[in-house]
């Protein structure tokens, strides 16, 4: 880029004044990057390449951040879906689970009654070894 | 989510606290401390990070209100933090550390400025804070701002014009 050298020297003193803007001092530092810059501005030179130098300067053993967060964002997701899908399941065991006590409570109930009424049958049943009894005793009078 | 704000905003400011801590202690193993003492702060108060607005400007004036503390602290104990020379050993090119020095005897000059100017010229020359930012960062107005911006710029510009002219000490 060319730089006119009254220009620049009306920047510097602007500079010096404290009145240049952020984007007039970047064309200072730009003027003064690069070699060809007017060795009347030697001292300023000096300053700007030390700017340039100093904001190059890193500190070392850095605090690195770990980006982890999108990671446990989606282990959480995962974790909530196989809690509501073990939710589900449970309830639809236990809900199978009620059925069949039901069933096997209706079935015993039916036993019962059918135990009940077979007992009863049973003793009837002796009654009729009387008929037996007559018979023979009628066979033995009668031949 | 406050910790992502804190790595994707306050991380990668660690080098311009670094920098500024350093231009203020005068001190490397310092102003690594004070860094470490900042990112810990903002990790602290990590949560209300989302309501500031310049994220940038705060962090700044948390690092300067911490070294004006230790600054405090040193000066009533009549303890003085040694100039480290900060560059590092190792290079043997002629044309760096002739570049070194040149940059030496510019930051010898800029160490030797008073506290504030030391801060305001760190803050708008080499990290390129706006004026607005550094009023706010110094707790000053526009104009004290600028007065001390072109006080400090004219020290080291008459200082620099006269080792130029005797050449390098």
């Amino acid at each position: 880029m060319e730089f006119n050298k009254d220009y620049i020297s009306e920047l510097l003193n602007l500079y010096k004044e404290g009145e240049t803007s952020l984007k007039q001092e970047q064309e200072l530092k730009l003027y003064f990057s690069s070699e060809d810059y007017d060795k009347e501005f030697e001292a300023y030179a000096k300053l700007f390449k030390f700017f340039e130098i100093e904001y190059k300067t890193q500190m070392e053993d850095q605090v690195k951040g770990t980006d982890k967060k999108s990671s446990s964002f989606w282990i959480n997701i995962a974790a909530s879906i196989c809690i509501v899908l073990g939710g589900l399941w449970f309830y639809d065991y236990y809900q199978n689970q009620l059925e069949m006590e039901e069933a096997r409570q209706a079935f015993k109930t039916t036993q019962n009654a059918l135990n009940l009424l077979s007992n009863n049958m049973n003793e009837g049943l002796e009654k009729l070894e009387y008929v037996d009894v007559f018979s023979t005793q009628k066979n033995k009078l009668i031949k | 989510m406050a910790s992502e704000i804190y790595s994707r905003q306050i991380l990668p400011l660690q080098d311009k606290i670094f920098r500024f801590s350093r231009r203020l202690l005068s001190s490397e193993v310092a102003a690594k401390d004070t860094t470490q003492d900042v990112l810990l702060k903002l990790w602290k108060l990590r949560k209300q990070l989302r309501d500031i607005k310049n994220i940038e400007a705060y962090t700044m004036t948390i690092t300067k209100n911490l070294c004006y503390d230790l600054l405090k602290s040193k000066h009533s104990r009549t303890l003085e933090f040694v100039h480290n020379n900060y560059t590092k050993p190792g290079s043997c090119l002629d044309s760096e550390i002739e570049a070194r020095d040149e940059a030496s005897i510019v930051l010898k000059l800029i160490n030797e400025l008073p506290e504030q100017q030391r801060a305001i010229i760190q803050l708008r020359d080499i990290e390129q804070f706006s004026n607005q930012e550094i009023e706010e960062i110094m707790g000053l107005n526009s104009t004290s701002v600028r007065v001390a911006l072109s006080r400090a710029r004219k020290k080291i510009m008459n200082e620099l014009k006269k080792t130029s002219a005797y050449g390098i000490q």
